[in-house]
């Protein structure tokens, strides 16, 4: 009944344990989501991808009842879900890209947050021994019960949202980008929990970016594209390349360029020497060359991140000598970066990387606003110029440049955060995380543009926990373990598999990790 | 160290709650006599229940200004229509502080609008509403055995009235503690998307907790006017400043989340105790009023700097502390 | 270059509305518009119905009551904008004003203004200064530094009225061109000052971006120390300069003179649609406000309504503008 709905979809053989028919939302003239369907037997992990704005997020909101969904139906388990009501926990549960942990209260107050069947009297004794037993199954039995939350990590927060999907028993889990903010080890035990899931019956819905972990640990996997059903298959029966290319509509490239030529007669344009922050980094040493791209790599808490938040100036808790070209710079304060040409793109665009309700040729020269100030007023005719430069630098539509940046997709948002930056001319670009979130055709765009501004002399260095992302844009790669580098090589002399096992062992001689899930380092259709 | 900063917090509250009577013990005649802790109780008996209100709503991220005005109204209600039985007059002035707290919570998550300005509006509003039922005079109460009781001494320096606030502290700690609203209240304020995200009841909670500012309010504000008998549009004018203060001294942080009604109650006392003890030394009423100004503005300095440690949940996991590298 | 999936053609829309509304009406807000059609109407329909109102002697009194008020709302309003929500100390630094400006009028007008305005900005830059160093709340740090300016005024007042021993009639009771009054041109000339530096000046600019978002100024680099205590560096000015312009019609400075500023201040700003969260809205928009609230307050007072319905009215006026601007927030491209 379900195959004529959507065309291209493998028919689900057992009795499915969630029905969505023809989910639709139209917000005024925008498309979110058409004519949707899916369904879900018990115990399968179905994968859900889609770019940024393909309706991923709405679909899940809709299933969690915090949308509510224009035409269609849902049932769950023979319940039938009333639109636009919060649907009952223990039929669905939602663990959010965005961490939903309260930092104020304990941990077992965030796992019960929110769940049904509680009575208004809280006796929180009579729920410990459940709690604790979800808490061990998904790797956290040194937590205390009783612990704030904000001592937690942030992958021990999103293993604890995890646990409290778990404690609600939800017959159905959605986990949006669960292993977003995951380091690869992280992420090894979040498969083992879903796979625990899955042998109880639990059906789980796996939106994800990241087509490696797709391809590991999902049965079947669902393609949305604007909106729209694409195709539902079984995972086994995809390629990567197929699945890219219903996500896009159309075959993808990727061109490796050559790693540029080495100058030994110039200073380092980047020298950094013992550098030392806090308990977070030790007696850290490197050098970056004009045009080199390098990647700080890491496990969240390794320092890496920290790394490249103190050499923008974001640290105070900092004693270093760095050298840009030569001279020597201080980093205490975030003006006195900026002053040494030294330029910044955060993680976290929407809180820290745009101003999204103002226009993006606003966005775009934020940052150099004094250039074009005489006598403290601003000259317009100059500034939109330069925007207008910058903007088409990173592909950006000059027509939209009045707009606000709150009005353009994921990727073209960070694209204004880049150009933000870029504006600067700065010597030294940093950027953590550049594409988080960002998807694949905008993801290609901005790797080949920084590609050619390090071409063009600038020197970059980029966080990112994204294996993929370092193995496809780094020249070197610095690898950070507890806060001390464990090695720093080109990029060609290094594969996914070492790459992993620096991270989690740290050093040659610890038993290096199983990792079960990457079939292999590079992806074929990527060379 | 979000944990000693919290400590640190305390002992500097009990230091203060010690230090305090010692030294104006020292200083002044007759300090540690019945009268005057009497005294210092029925200070307590109003600012704490009104302070207690106010920390319920900051508890759960909001902040109601509208509490001062609440109890003035209240007051007012009180004398003009408990002629007869001052039982009824105090049910009409609670049940328009209900009323308030419910309208003043509307607004809140539907519109998402914040609380600072819906309270602000009603607070207009109500200030308006206070002169109307004064008609610029000022209301007496004509039944005085009732103010006879609500103030007649109890065990030396309480009295019915601040037998009243120290109930409330219990209930509502007992409130908070034990029921999932409460929960949900303490989430609202902790990280209030999360809150919505994972499913707490924040509509309920933030209602739940106007309900109780308006209703405390709108309490304090009645058995005030009966105790004096008298009731006005300008009562109470100061208080918002000082329940304020005694929140904000008893550990609520403004960022929300964080806090009890025993520390609020210790800040009461701290505040009642420096007042009462400034007036016996002397001091106007305007010192005494500048007094607080400044301790407030120490007071939110200090919580600034916290606030800055502490930092929002969303920078502090963006900065990832681990709790054990990995 | 790549069309991302889903660039919504809807989004054109409302972005053309407000551009529509910017070219009529000088604003881009739907809120700040409808306000200005609505304060137009109301003018055009109590000019046709209530009587009296037309008269000369009111229009005079309506013209004084928005002057002070409309200079206390710009200084309000560029708090707002710098997403510091609200300068609750701003009755108290006018009242204080009342009473230095009588107290130092005997050195002429000029003189005098300019002082008390001095002593405003720097009682501005103070607590801009608590504010932006001291991480402090700003609600609750200028609620502290009120009861502390008038503490202040009180001890040295002793709670009496300051007769002043000068000459302010120009500012108090001048006219140009025989009804214009002056204080509508000091108005004019100061708010034209404060959407000069807000539109046209860089320290303009970082005060709407700070007030938009934070975070994201300060990792990018702007003045956001400076753009904070330059607002309120303002805002202390214009109350002061508002308490000079009520001693100015009798000389004479009293404490409980603009003490509710404060309340006037942040219901033009409400009702003028400038947002809660920062960053959005124009000078013109709290301007519009006060002289919508002082439309309101003149119809009332004309019409023989007595002080107390008159703070009723505008209570509701400031909650209804609440609610419409948050419903207009809600309908819009809801992406707060």
């Amino acid at each position: 009944m379900l195959q004529d709905a959507n065309p291209g979809t493998e028919p689900v053989a057992a009795q499915s344990l969630l029905c969505a028919r023809n989910l639709t939302k139209h917000y005024g003239g925008v498309k979110a989501l058409t004519g949707v369907s899916l369904e879900l037997a018990p115990g399968e992990i179905h994968a859900l991808c889609g770019e940024n704005g393909a309706g991923k997020s709405t679909f899940i909101k809709i299933l969690g009842g915090l949308v509510q969904s224009d035409d269609g139906e849902i049932t769950v388990d023979g319940h039938h879900l009333k639109l636009g009501n919060r649907t009952d926990p223990r039929l669905i549960s939602i663990v959010h890209q965005e961490l939903a942990i309260v930092p104020t209260l304990s941990v077992l107050d965030n796992i019960l947050l929110g769940g049904a069947d509680q009575s208004e009297i809280y006796r929180r004794s009579q729920y410990r021994d459940s709690v604790r037993e979800h808490l061990d199954s998904v790797g956290l039995s040194h937590v205390k019960l009783d612990a704030p939350a904000s001592r937690l990590s942030l992958a021990e927060c999103q293993l604890v949202e995890i646990a409290r999907g778990m404690s609600r028993q939800a017959k159905v889990l959605l986990l949006d980008e669960p292993t977003a903010t995951l380091s690869d080890a992280e992420i090894v035990r979040v498969f083992d929990v879903a796979r625990r899931l899955r042998d109880q019956g639990t059906a789980m819905i796996f939106v994800s970016h990241r087509l490696d972990e797709v391809f590991a640990l999902t049965d079947r996997v669902t393609v949305f594209r604007n909106g729209q059903h694409v195709l539902t298959q079984r995972t086994s029966n995809m390629t990567t390349a197929e699945v890219i290319k219903a996500m896009i509509g159309r075959e993808l490239v990727h061109s490796r360029a050559k790693p540029p030529e080495r100058r030994a007669d110039l200073a380092p344009r980047l020298s950094v020497s013992n550098l030392t922050v806090a308990d977070k980094v030790e007696d850290l040493s490197a050098d970056v060359a004009a045009g080199e791209i390098l990647a700080v790599v890491g496990q969240l808490g390794s320092g890496a991140e920290v790394l490249v938040e103190a050499l923008a100036g974001l640290r105070g808790d900092i004693s270093n000598s760095v050298k840009v070209d030569g001279q020597a710079i201080k980093l205490d304060s975030i003006r006195s970066s900026l002053k040494a040409g030294i330029a910044y793109v955060a993680e976290d665009r929407a809180d820290k990387g745009v101003f999204l309700d103002a226009p993006i040729a606003i966005n775009i020269t934020a940052s150099v606003m004094a250039k074009f100030s005489k006598a403290g007023i601003m000259r317009r005719a100059g500034e939109q110029e330069e925007a207008r430069r910058l903007a088409s630098m990173f592909a950006i539509d000059p027509k939209r440049l009045p707009h606000e940046v709150s009005t353009l997709s994921g990727g073209n948002q960070q694209k204004v955060s880049l150009a933000k930056a870029v504006a600067l001319a700065p010597r030294l670009l940093l950027l953590n995380e550049p594409t988080r979130g960002v998807d694949i055709g905008a993801r290609a765009e901005i790797y080949s543009t920084l590609r050619k501004m390090a071409d063009d002399g600038l020197a970059i260095v980029f966080y990112s926990t994204d294996l993929e992302e370092i193995l496809e844009l780094a020249d070197t790669v610095l690898t950070v373990f507890r806060g001390r580098m464990v090695r720093h090589k080109p990029r060609f002399e290094i594969d996914g598999d070492t790459l992993l096992h620096d991270i989690v062992a740290g050093d040659s001689d610890a038993s290096h990790g199983h990792v079960s899930f990457r079939n292999q380092p590079a992806q074929v259709d990527n060379a | 160290m979000h944990q000693s900063q919290r400590l640190l917090n305390l002992a500097i509250r009990i230091v203060l709650l010690v230090g305090m009577p010692v030294i104006f013990g020292l200083s002044v005649n007759h300090y540690f006599s019945q009268a005057n802790l009497y005294a210092i109780f029925q200070a307590f008996a109003f600012l704490g229940i009104i302070a207690l209100g106010l920390s319920v709503t900051m508890v759960a991220g909001e902040f109601d200004l509208s509490v001062a005005a609440i109890s003035t109204v209240a007051g007012l209600i009180t004398v003009k229509f408990g002629g007869d039985s001052a039982l009824l007059g105090i049910l009409y002035a609670v049940v328009f502080g209900v009323v308030v707290g419910v309208a003043n919570a509307a607004l809140l998550p539907r519109l998402g609008v914040s609380s600072l300005v819906t309270t602000v509006g009603s607070m207009m509003f109500l200030t308006g509403v206070g002169y109307w039922l004064a008609g610029g005079r000022v209301l007496s109460y004509g039944n005085l055995d009732v103010s006879d009781f609500l103030d007649h001494n109890v065990a030396g320096i309480f009295s019915p009235r601040s037998f009243i606030t120290i109930a409330c502290f219990v209930v509502i700690s007992l409130f908070l503690r034990f029921t999932t609203l409460g929960r949900d209240i303490y989430a609202s304020g902790g990280h209030r998307k999360a809150a919505i995200q994972s499913g707490a009841r924040v509509g309920k909670a933030l209602t739940v907790g106007f309900v109780i500012s308006g209703g405390l309010s709108a309490l304090g504000g009645g058995l005030l006017s009966l105790s004096l008998a008298t009731a006005s549009a300008t009562m109470g004018s100061n208080i918002l400043l000082q329940a304020a203060s005694a929140a904000i001294v008893g550990g609520i942080a403004l960022g929300g989340g964080i806090g009890s009604p025993l520390g609020v109650a210790m800040g009461v006392l701290i505040l009642t105790i420096l007042n009462n003890g400034l007036g016996l030394l002397s001091a106007t009423s305007t010192q005494i009023l500048l007094v607080n100004g400044l301790l407030l503005l120490i007071v939110v300095l200090l919580d600034g700097r916290l606030g800055a440690v502490l930092a929002s949940p969303l920078d502090r996991f963006a900065r990832r502390k681990a709790s054990a590298p990995v | 270059m790549h069309k991302t999936a889903l660039e919504p053609i809807a989004q054109v829309s409302p972005t053309a509305l407000r551009r529509w509304a910017s070219a009529l009406f000088g604003t881009t807000s739907i809120h700040a518009a409808s306000i200005r059609i609505a304060t137009l109407v109301l003018i055009v329909v109590a000019a046709a119905i209530v009587p009296h109102f037309t008269e000369f002697g009111n229009v005079q009194s309506l013209m004084y009551s928005v002057a002070a008020v409309g200079i206390g709302a710009i200084g309000m309003a560029l708090v707002t904008l710098s997403g510091n929500l609200f300068m609750l100390s701003m009755g108290a630094t006018a009242a204080v004003s009342t009473v230095m400006f009588a107290a130092l009028i005997h050195l002429g007008l000029g003189t005098t203004l300019l002082l008390v305005v001095l002593s405003g900005l720097l009682m501005g830059i103070v607590q801009g200064g608590i504010i932006a160093l001291g991480k402090a709340n700003p609600i609750i740090t200028t609620i502290a530094t009120s009861s502390i300016i008038i503490g202040a005024g009180v001890i040295y007042t002793g709670g009496l009225t300051v007769i002043g021993k000068g000459d302010a009639t120009w500012l108090g009771q001048g006219k140009l061109f025989g009804w214009l009054p002056t204080q509508i041109l000091v108005l004019a000339i100061f708010a034209a000052i404060a959407s000069f530096i807000l539109q046209k000046s860089r320290i303009g600019r970082e005060i709407r971006l700070l007030g938009m978002r934070a975070e994201v100024a300060r990792i990018a680099g702007l003045r956001t120390m400076a753009a904070t205590l330059v607002c309120y560096a303002f805002a202390g000015a214009a109350a002061a300069l508002a308490g000079s312009l009520i001693a100015s019609s009798s000389a004479q400075g009293n404490l409980t003179y603009g003490i509710d500023l404060d309340f006037n201040a942040i219901a033009a700003v409400l009702v003028g649609g400038i947002s809660i969260r920062g960053g959005r809205g124009h000078i013109s928009d709290a301007v519009t406000g006060a002289i919508f609230l002082a439309v309101i307050g003149n119809i009332l007072l004309v019409s023989g309504v007595s002080y107390e319905y008159q703070l009723v009215a505008k209570g509701i006026v400031v909650l209804a503008a609440v609610v419409f601007g948050a419903l207009l927030a809600r309908l819009g491209p809801g992406r707060k």
